[in-house]
């Protein structure tokens, strides 16, 4: 079970999305990063076979990516701007989704409870949607995303604008689910990949610009990240030379983290890389952002 | 596909526009059908249930009731439109303006001095009087004493000249070949009337009379509004962003139009059987007062056949556009298509390929209704494959949109977004 992307290109009226994508997505929690307009959507989306590619080759678990009727079978697609008819009730909603998903009357009514009960919507099945808060209308995207009992899970950016709590709680579920699936993850969100991922992608200008386990991703800054003191006004001179990842302010100076092949000053000291330097350091810093 | 057009129905029964659609169609009902049918209870005189009685003395009866006994029908009768006629032509030349109706509207058109003259020499030349001496009669109401040779001969060169003044005027005008023989009329017969009284009685068994007249009033309602309910039941996976979670999904495009075209279709029907079954009883209390049989069906077999492939041509027609376009311009090119189909055709015995809402407005005249019924129902036919072929092209830009496979609907959104954007902004300038 696993998906093979081959020199993918995806072009919009000339200007391209995508450029010559390769890469390879086991079972388990794959965590696509990258800034806005990286290109992450554009490839869910074809993934999910909703736009087509300009070129190159996609299989996905053995079956071509032009064999949509076969693939919808095995893919739940959960879309960044995840909505339903507001007039529908949850269960409403969750058995007409299964109805398109051509999931037979009498397994509806035994596996929709269940994944309401997963997603923590059970008590709320008669809610009309339109009543449901942004957490549990995400949680609903999921149970409707894997109610055809998908091996490929496809989950766009679905953290955004949730509270810490439902974050974690969603980014639990998800986990879950990974155990018998492939689901891709895409995200702006460094912390939600880095509590779930063991694989991990980045996408810079629609260029794949990383593939590997989130530890490969921290061992690209190992050495390069620096603490230092600084005052006030330094920091303007600094900022134009190094990449900055965090900042705390110690009365009248600032405690920096900085990235650098070299040790920035006498009184920088080297620190242990997290997830978040080796992505700015992979993006090229704050200013690309 | 049955539990999912049993899906897409529940959603469309409850959705805003449905029911206004439906309170349009029983608002239409009740003031064009029901209003013009209930003068046939037998309690009231005038009602068509009745059997004519006879009277032997028709001019005589026409001079104490001022009306005939079983009413008058227009006919080309010479002698009649030829004063008529002309008087009209020298009035309308007198005020200045003459009438035409093009496309069922009316239109004041005014000559220019060299068409004026021209109609001037048709006057005269049919009257045999100069301009002057006409003025004179007209002022002294002495216009009934010009002669009119009705002689085929005459009649045949007046009908030259009112042919060339409706070509001066314009189309439509009340000289036309067809408006001219409006200006005949004369009484209907004892005959005529019994032959009327028995086709409506025996023949049509009542209910298939007041049937065609239904299917016309309700055929203006379902050329029309349906495209509302259309356009808003497509457009509400744009509107709940749901666009992309159901072309993701396992269900092929064929059957998710066909659920949606059929939910469409049989939901807008259902109105149309319940008012089929209240005019049926409607009928059948009529009917029962007198002892007569009615045909029970007569107005679901009607519906069907005359009304269906109207509403059929028009949801298809608005889902594709809708689907293909992903905005409102279904409301517009419906418009227009109604329009163009309500001004052209007359109100019994238009039946061309293009008329999409076919006309019999009345509950008599069965033996124009039978002499029309291949042209009927090729008529309907057309429609019915006009339908069939609109929901294919949609079935096929589903599945084009879903697949992605072309980059149709990001040329075409974009140049319908745009063009929205740019109306929106010169509306808020």
């Amino acid at each position: 079970m696993q998906i093979n992307i081959n020199n993918l290109s995806k072009k919009f009226s000339g200007k391209s999305a995508l450029t010559d994508v390769n890469l390879t997505i086991c079972q388990g929690m794959f965590g696509l990063l990258g800034r806005n307009g990286a290109g992450k959507t554009t490839l869910m989306r074809i993934l999910a076979t909703l736009i087509n590619k300009s070129s190159g080759e996609i299989s996905i678990c053995g079956i071509n990516i032009l064999k949509t009727k076969e693939l919808r079978k095995l893919i739940g697609y959960l879309p960044q701007d995840f909505s339903v008819y507001p007039n529908l009730s949850v269960y409403e909603a969750m058995d007409y989704l299964g109805v398109l998903s051509e999931v037979p009357s009498s397994e509806r009514k035994k596996v929709i409870p269940e994944l309401l009960e997963k997603v923590n919507l059970l008590d709320c099945k008669k809610v009309k949607v339109r009543a449901l808060s942004g957490g549990m209308k995400r949680r609903l995207g999921i149970a409707q995303a894997i109610l055809h009992n998908p091996k490929v899970l496809i989950v766009d950016e679905p953290t955004a604008g949730l509270d810490p709590k439902e974050r974690i709680r969603f980014r639990n579920l998800l986990c879950e689910l990974a155990k018998d699936k492939i689901v891709i993850l895409s995200t702006h969100i460094i912390g939600d990949i880095e509590a779930t991922c063991e694989n991990i992608g980045i996408l810079d200008n629609g260029s794949l610009i990383f593939k590997g386990t989130v530890q490969e991703l921290k061992s690209k800054a190992e050495g390069k990240v620096f603490s230092m003191n600084v005052k006030p006004d330094e920091l303007e001179r600094i900022k134009q030379e190094y990449i900055i990842t965090g900042m705390i302010m110690l009365g009248d100076s600032i405690s920096i983290r900085v990235i650098s092949d070299v040790p920035p000053s006498d009184n920088a000291q080297i620190c242990e890389p997290n997830i978040e330097d080796s992505y700015m350091l992979m993006i090229g810093g704050i200013d690309n952002v | 596909m049955f539990n999912l057009f049993l899906k897409e129905c529940k959603q469309l029964g409850k959705s805003l526009i449905y029911i206004v659609f439906i309170c349009i169609t029983i608002a239409f009902y009740t003031t064009q059908y029901y209003s013009s049918i209930k003068g046939n209870d037998p309690q009231y005189l005038g009602s068509a249930l009745l059997k004519p009685s006879y009277v032997q003395d028709v001019e005589k009866y026409n001079k104490e009731n001022n009306m005939y006994p079983y009413g008058s029908t227009s006919e080309e009768i010479s002698e009649q439109v030829m004063p008529k006629a002309t008087l009209m032509m020298y009035e309308e030349h007198m005020q200045g303006t003459y009438r035409a109706y093009p496309y069922g509207l009316i239109k004041h058109v005014k000559l220019d001095k060299e068409d004026t003259k021209k109609i001037e020499e048709i006057i005269s030349q049919t009257t045999g009087k100069s301009l002057s001496e006409l003025d004179k009669l007209h002022k002294t109401g002495k216009w009934s004493e010009i002669y009119f040779s009705s002689s085929s001969k005459d009649y045949a060169s007046f009908k030259k000249l009112m042919e060339e003044a409706n070509n001066i005027i314009g189309e439509q005008s009340n000289y036309s070949k067809e408006n001219l023989k409006r200006f005949g009329v004369r009484p209907i017969t004892y005959e005529e009337a019994m032959k009327t009284y028995k086709d409506l009685i025996e023949k049509d068994k009542i209910t298939n009379g007041f049937a065609r007249q239904f299917c016309d009033y309700m055929g203006i309602v379902m050329g029309l509004f349906p495209v509302f309910v259309v356009i808003s039941f497509i457009m509400k996976d744009i509107k709940s962003n749901m666009k992309q979670v159901i072309y993701s999904r396992r269900v092929s495009s064929t059957k998710l139009i066909l659920s949606r075209y059929s939910a469409l279709v049989i939901m807008m029907m259902i109105p149309i059987f319940l008012l089929a079954i209240v005019s049926t009883f409607q009928a059948a209390s009529f009917s029962e007062k007198l002892n007569l049989t009615v045909d029970y069906f007569a107005f679901f077999k009607y519906s069907i056949g005359w009304l269906m492939p109207t509403l059929m041509a028009v949801t298809a027609v608005g889902m594709f556009l809708t689907l293909l376009t992903e905005t409102a311009i279904a409301i517009p090119v419906q418009m227009i298509w109604w329009y163009a189909s309500i001004t052209k055709g007359v109100l019994i015995g238009s039946y061309a390929l293009s008329q999409l809402m076919i006309r019999f407005n009345t509950i008599y005249d069965r033996d124009e209704f039978v002499s029309n019924i291949t042209n009927i129902f090729l008529n309907r036919m057309f429609f019915i494959l006009i339908s069939a072929i609109f929901v294919v092209a949609s079935i096929h830009i589903l599945n084009l949109k879903r697949i992605g496979r072309i980059d149709f609907y990001d040329k075409y959104s974009k140049c319908f977004t745009n063009f929205k954007g740019k109306f929106k902004n010169s509306l808020s300038k």
